[in-house]
């Protein structure tokens, strides 16, 4: 063993379990013993600085980081936190479900609530709806004018428009045109225009089905489905509807309607629909059942509604007649 | 820091709140420097702290007296820091952001006991020479040096804490030492 000891058998050395030969080399060198006592002392110093180095860093915040040592191992199981979570939500969902359902709750969210509603009627009412002013025509080439006759049923839409000659069918879909309930028609047989003369039985001079001098199925000069000189629905020259420019009747003076004696005694409820039209006064005009509701509920409420006074609704400011609906309701208290 | 606890009532398998305090009053500041040692990240080594000691709290159970309670509870750490390298070794961006090993944070900590500078300066040196090339070493290297070398461990307890063998212990010992050595080597 006279020459020095290799790096690894130092490291051995270091690691211990070296064998007895070279433990009793590194006693008798001084060369070996100097170079492990610098490893050593190496060593030693870089613990000694990882020491000071961490208990300075930990001293900062050891206070602190003890308290927050755990207390508790567990804080009870995950699945019952996750089903009373669920049920306190769906308690609280309910709760707020269930006060909604208050009246007076509803009534003080909405009056909370109108000022995020948009009034927009003053720039709906500047909009021209040519629709509001209904009408309709038609024919079918025909040379001579058409011909004087009723007016076929008056329905929302229309399947079927007018012919004055019959149609041979088995099944027959009876013609409409798109107009109002209560329109003034004629009594005849056979459909026809109920302004024109009576003459020979014609569809006039317009085109696309329908009676008259028009366009499209109605009856008349206009065009559409409707009667009259208008365009589309309804029909011309009379009342307006609600809507596209023109606003709204309002009820100024209203009288209850009185309960009929056989609708007390058979405690009959319900509600009755009228169809009015309110003119330029504010007056109603052909006030006119809608829907039934029988036992002489009906007359009472055409009664009461003739006495009604409106403020009329208005087409660009100024008053016109308007076709209103007015539902009345009987309830027994 | 070899603070030898009384754990008998540990080994009875009923700790009482106060008695863990102690445990971990006596055994932090081991546990805190292997993970700061290990991590050089004081974030890290904190928060890796905090979970070995809740760790243990839960398995205080299974402790059974075999190892002694510095064994156990670097055991524990050991797997947190393999957790923690398997997980940081995703968040590549942090490292980029990591600062700079805190180098310069252990070179104040050196205790100065030279009596001329020059020998001060070389001591510096090679102190900052071992803590780069730890950063060097493979986990279990590094793992197996800090044991060792920092916390005086003996080659059968650091086989108790990391789970392998003498063996292997020993070999992984001589690689950590040997890389080191040429390390120092170099400055002289």
């Amino acid at each position: 063993m006279n020459s020095h000891l290799s790096p690894p058998q130092i490291s051995e050395c270091f690691i211990g379990g070296a064998e007895p030969g070279i433990e009793q080399h590194v006693r008798e060198c001084t060369h070996c013993q100097a170079e492990l006592a610098s490893l050593g002392d190496s060593l030693v110093r870089f613990r000694g600085a990882v020491e000071c180095w961490s208990s300075h860093v930990e001293r900062a915040e050891y206070q602190v980081v003890l308290r927050a040592t755990p207390a508790r191992s567990s804080y009870g199981s995950p699945r019952l936190a996750g089903i009373s979570s669920l049920a306190v939500h769906a308690a609280l969902v309910a709760v707020i479900l269930f006060v909604g359902t208050f009246h007076p709750v509803q009534t003080l969210m909405k009056q909370q609530f109108t000022a995020l509603e948009l009034d927009l009627r003053p720039y709906l009412a500047q909009q021209k709806h040519a629709a509001s002013e209904g009408g309709g025509g038609g024919g079918a080439r025909q040379l001579a004018d058409a011909s004087k006759g009723k007016l076929p049923k008056p329905a929302p839409r229309q399947f079927t428009p007018p012919r004055v000659d019959p149609v041979e069918a088995k099944l027959q879909m009876p013609p409409s045109i798109i107009a109002p309930p209560d329109i003034a028609n004629v009594p005849a047989n056979n459909f026809g225009d109920p302004l024109s003369k009576v003459g020979i039985p014609s569809n006039g001079q317009g085109f696309a089905g329908g009676i008259g001098s028009g366009v499209g199925g109605g009856v008349g000069t206009g065009r559409g489905a409707g009667l009259g000189p208008g365009e589309g629905g309804g029909f011309g020259g009379g009342a307006y509807r609600i809507g596209g420019g023109i606003s709204a009747p309002s009820v100024l003076f209203k009288v209850e309607p009185e309960y009929s004696e056989e609708a007390r005694k058979a405690k009959w409820q319900g509600a009755v629909t009228l169809s009015v039209i309110v003119d330029e006064l504010g007056r109603p005009k052909n006030v006119t059942v809608l829907r039934s509701l029988g036992l002489g509920l009906d007359q009472k409420a055409v009664e009461a509604v003739s006495q009604w006074r409106f403020k009329p609704g208005l087409k660009n400011g100024k008053p016109v007649p308007v076709f209103a609906t007015i539902e009345v309701n009987f309830r027994l208290l | 820091m070899d603070t030898v606890l009384s754990l008998g009532a540990v080994e009875a398998g009923g700790t009482t709140t106060d008695e863990f305090d102690a445990l971990v009053a006596a055994y932090r500041p081991r546990v805190f420097r292997f993970l700061l040692a290990s991590l050089r990240d004081r974030e890290s080594a904190e928060n890796l702290t905090q979970d070995c000691f809740l760790r243990a709290y839960r398995a205080r159970d299974q402790f059974r007296g075999a190892s002694s309670p510095a064994t156990w509870l670097l055991q524990i750490a050991i797997n947190l820091v393999r957790k923690h390298e398997s997980n940081s070794r995703l968040k590549f961006w942090r490292r980029a952001l990591r600062p700079g090993l805190s180098l310069e944070d252990l070179r104040d900590w050196i205790p100065d006991r030279q009596v001329t500078p020059e020998a001060a300066a070389l001591a510096n040196e090679k102190v900052q020479a071992i803590w780069r090339q730890v950063a060097q070493l493979s986990e279990r290297q590094r793992t197996v040096f800090l044991l060792r070398f920092v916390e005086d461990l003996d080659l059968l307890e650091i086989a108790a804490a990391t789970g392998m063998k003498e063996g292997t212990v020993k070999t992984h010992l001589f690689r950590a030492l040997q890389s080191i050595r040429a390390r120092l080597e170099v400055i002289k």
